[in-house]
């Protein structure tokens, strides 16, 4: 019987804990921006080629888990909050109340509604088969990657506030763009019709949760997330090591600034595939070694919206040429945001 | 009795299933399991939250994970 006890306990437990774990993720976010120095000490690695090869990546990782544990620890029990306290059926429901608002709702909604890529493609569909069409529906699918909620915070704690900014504008307006455009193409008339008949079913279950079963949900969801996120986390932190000590200045000067740093900015991420939260870990890294910062932001934009695995499995639902037609368009957005940059801000 | 479960693959999907099996074992019934983890097929069947739980056709649980207790209760419910 010792076990349901135990269970008991952990039931007692999770619900503050969540909530207690989100508040010191969050002093630990915004106490270095009233005081100018950490919350708790980090570590500063210097020149990364001071150190032994083989020490780098561990060197690399300790910097970033002394420096970087707040921001995940906010992103991640944040992340189970929405999933577990957000109202979905009635923000989904607004979604589809009507053919325009439905664009500015879906940009507007894509950056808390989906933490994780997993239920970003079912949502995808039920904007697609609730009657606003094909529009808003990639205007959803664009937005979500691009201004996710976790890599906007990563975005300001780690990058900068300007980055962060200019990423959200460009992909707000260009995700609804990128939908009107796509939803009048020939190819996108013939997704639409595809999937006009499809009755959306509604769950029967009508459970209400408290707010003490709520929190408990939210701790399971951010861990969850963590487990998610965290390996690959790790993996590409090892990885990015080598690329800010070992990849030459000069060639980062020479192709990753300027006019041609943003088209490259832009372009590279569609190959590149970078899972949630390592595309900022990586140009963080790249801006560190000299690209510049309007280069950053094009990549930024770009490798989230038109990323190889999501083009993949989008193209299982709407077909190739859609995909293809939303792809070019985000290269384009994320072109547009880096001249932007480069013309009015330049620096970080 | 037919149980469908729709979902990417992904870990609450795979719960999800697993709750069910242990559902239908424990109340010993005679009740097919049906994982489908195809994203386009769930939308094309009008499901827009996964993971879905379908009982004879009919959405019961979607967007999160389907507790055992709670899927024996609703199959308790369910006319045979």
């Amino acid at each position: 019987m010792s076990k349901s006890t135990d269970a008991k306990i952990a039931d007692q437990i999770k619900p503050i804990l969540s909530w207690i774990l989100f508040a010191l993720g969050l002093a630990t976010i915004i106490y270095p921006r009233f005081s100018g120095h950490p919350l708790f000490p980090a570590y500063q690695y210097g020149n990364l080629t001071r150190f032994p090869w083989w020490q780098i990546p561990f060197v690399y990782l300790f910097s970033y888990a002394t420096r970087a544990w707040g921001a995940l620890l906010f992103a991640f029990t944040l992340g189970g909050l929405l999933v577990a306290f957000l109202p979905r059926e009635r923000m989904k429901k607004a979604m589809s109340s009507g053919k325009v608002s439905a664009y500015f709702l879906a940009a507007a909604l894509a950056p808390v509604l989906t933490v994780c890529s997993c239920a970003m493609i079912p949502i995808f569909g039920g904007l697609l088969i609730s009657g606003v069409g094909l529009g808003p529906a990639i205007t959803f699918l664009l937005m979500a990657p691009a201004s996710n909620i976790l890599a906007l915070i990563f975005t300001f704690d780690l990058i900068s506030w300007k980055i962060m900014v200019f990423r959200v504008v460009f992909s707000f307006f260009g995700a609804m763009a990128i939908g009107w455009i796509v939803s009048r193409t020939r190819a996108g008339k013939k997704v639409e019709e595809e999937y006009a008949g499809i009755e959306p079913l509604h769950a029967e279950d009508g459970r209400v949760f408290t707010f003490q079963e709520k929190s408990a949900r939210s701790a399971s969801e951010a861990w969850d997330l963590a487990q998610k996120v965290l390996g690959f986390l790790t993996i590409g932190v090892l990885v990015i090591s080598y690329v800010e000590a070992y990849i030459p200045p000069t060639i980062v000067a020479k192709y990753l600034t300027g006019v041609r740093g943003v088209i490259l900015g832009a372009v590279i991420g569609v190959p590149t595939y970078t899972p949630t939260l390592v595309e900022i870990f990586l140009i963080k890294a790249m801006l560190n070694i000299g690209m510049e910062p309007s280069a950053a932001l094009a990549f930024l934009i770009g490798a989230p919206m038109a990323s190889l695995p999501s083009m993949l499995a989008v193209s299982r639902v709407v077909g190739w040429k859609v995909v293809l037609q939303y792809a070019v368009l985000a290269v384009f957005v994320a072109a547009a945001a880096g001249f932007a940059y480069l013309a009015f801000v330049v620096t970080l | 009795m037919k149980i469908e479960i729709y979902g990417g693959g992904c870990e609450k999907c795979k719960a999800t299933e697993a709750n069910a099996r242990k559902a239908v074992q424990d109340l010993g019934l005679k009740a097919e399991v049906i994982p489908v983890f195809d994203k386009a097929a769930a939308i094309k069947r009008g499901l827009t939250d996964t993971p879905a739980l379908l009982i004879d056709g009919k959405l019961k649980i979607a967007g999160r994970i389907a507790e055992t207790e709670e899927i024996k209760k609703l199959l308790k419910v369910e006319p045979h």
